[in-house]
């Protein structure tokens, strides 16, 4: 091809759009921008001083919206931050206040005192009660960890395993196990293993890149049947005509799948990974030649 | 130095005609369809063109959606149940643009599945890269060179019949 290259640019450069359809759609485009113009005058329920009279084109008005239109969402936007801010305030006091929650039950500081033993056992409670809840993260954390190990450990096999294509959701099931970990842990750990995961596709859309390089041969399997195979009986089967042969397909999760049956007799099925039918097509009828 | 010229859809027009046009052609295969094509394309510019903050933009987004509208143009003619038809032009009981006879090498490209020709429209004549091929046609980089791949084997048995 690269022989033909020059000559596909010459020939292609003396192709021009004609005059005639030039004028016509510069015609509809100008019609087009009048109707827009008149939209959105009409929505904005009044003229605009500035942008009334002559000589004002639709790219005049366009600016124009351009800047009202980030002046639009300037506001809601600022607002949405003030929300923002209150909130994580609020919750910031909420938090101070639960740490300090030990005092406030205290009688002692409620201006209500007892008697001094009263305090000292809301004291102990108190302790109690935090070491319990310390003790308590402590478990958390530790089953929480031992959960992500596990998860990797199943990307692991899963990977060692299963062709590239269907790591996807192995590692978003990882991805899904380690966000909801990150929520209550927030630990190292977690952060680690995103990295890992992160590495890993990466190697995915490698790997990827290669496979859809090694030439179709490798990216399309065909097998000679003796029987027609039972998913051309399912429902969410579709027929296709593809240079004078018939297929019958269905979308798998892995890809696609066909079977053809040749003037012969012979049945053949293949299986493909493309990503969308036309190529599969493509692909199984050159595969389908080359038996012949 | 002269003023950079107003980013407008009738600027668009003049600049970009002749690439639009030709993508349309080596898409619709029909001139009447890649006409009106054409027209589309530059009409819904309109709407979008306040959204485009450079001709390079402008350029890159006529061409994925000239290649979109062409798509969109077979899918309103297919029943996903019926059967897969090859000569899309012949739907329309519309004649084929034939490329003249001195343009050997359009022919064959011609004759390529759609999405082959946008390929090597775009690789070839337009001098994208894979990269931008792929974020074009919206499609991963490795099926753009899987796709280019085929589409050069294909030349190659269509050019070596019509010289052999």
């Amino acid at each position: 091809m690269e022989q033909y290259r020059e000559q596909y640019r010459e020939e292609t450069a003396q192709v021009h759009a004609p005059i005639d359809l030039i004028e016509r759609t510069k015609a509809a485009v100008r019609a087009e921008e009048e109707r827009l113009l008149r939209e959105r005058t009409a929505q904005s329920g009044m003229r605009q001083p500035e942008m009334a009279g002559p000589g004002v084109t639709y790219a005049d008005y366009a600016k124009y919206g351009k800047t009202s239109s980030i002046r639009k969402w300037t506001y809601p936007l600022t607002a949405a931050a003030a929300l923002l801010i209150l909130v994580s305030v609020s919750l910031t006091m909420r938090g101070l206040k639960s740490e300090n929650a030990p005092m406030a039950l205290s009688p002692a500081f409620d201006g209500t005192a007892e008697s001094g033993a009263a305090y000292e056992e809301s004291a102990e409670f108190d302790a109690g009660f935090a070491e319990e809840a310390a003790e308590a993260t402590v478990e958390m954390e530790e089953e929480e960890g031992a959960d992500l190990e596990r998860a990797a450990g199943a990307t692991e096999s899963a990977a060692a395993e299963a062709p590239a294509a269907d790591m996807a959701p192995a590692i978003n099931e990882t991805q899904k196990a380690m966000s909801a970990a990150d929520d209550t842990a927030g630990t190292e750990g977690s952060n680690a293993i995103k990295e890992e995961t992160k590495q890993n596709q990466e190697t995915d859309r490698e790997e990827d890149l290669l496979a859809d390089m090694a030439a179709d041969k490798d990216s399309i399997i065909m097998e000679k049947v003796e029987k027609k195979p039972a998913f051309c009986d399912l429902p969410d089967t579709k027929t296709y005509v593809h240079e004078e042969e018939t297929f019958i397909v269905r979308k798998e999760k892995a890809g696609w799948v066909a079977y053809v049956e040749t003037g012969n007799g012979a049945g053949y099925m293949f299986r493909g990974d493309m990503e969308d039918v036309e190529e599969f097509l493509e692909a199984a009828y050159e595969k389908l030649l080359k038996e012949k | 130095m002269t003023k950079e010229e107003q980013i407008t859809a009738g600027n668009a027009v003049d600049r970009y005609a002749d690439m639009v046009y030709r993508l349309a052609l080596s898409q619709m295969k029909n001139k009447t369809d890649a006409d009106d094509l054409f027209q589309e394309v530059f009409v819904r510019l309109v709407s979008h063109i306040e959204e485009l903050q450079s001709w390079e933009h402008v350029k890159a987004w006529l061409i994925r959606v000239t290649i979109n509208c062409a798509k969109k143009h077979f899918e309103l003619y297919w029943n996903k149940n019926v059967d897969y038809i090859e000569d899309e032009e012949t739907l329309k009981g519309e004649e084929a643009y034939e490329p003249p006879e001195e343009h050997p090498v359009r022919g064959a490209v011609l004759k390529l599945p759609s999405k082959y020709r946008s390929v090597v429209h775009l690789f070839y004549f337009e001098e994208l890269s894979v990269a931008e091929i792929a974020e074009l046609t919206e499609q991963k980089e490795g099926t753009v060179k899987s796709q280019l791949h085929r589409a050069r084997e294909m030349l190659k048995e269509l050019l070596r019949e019509e010289t052999g």
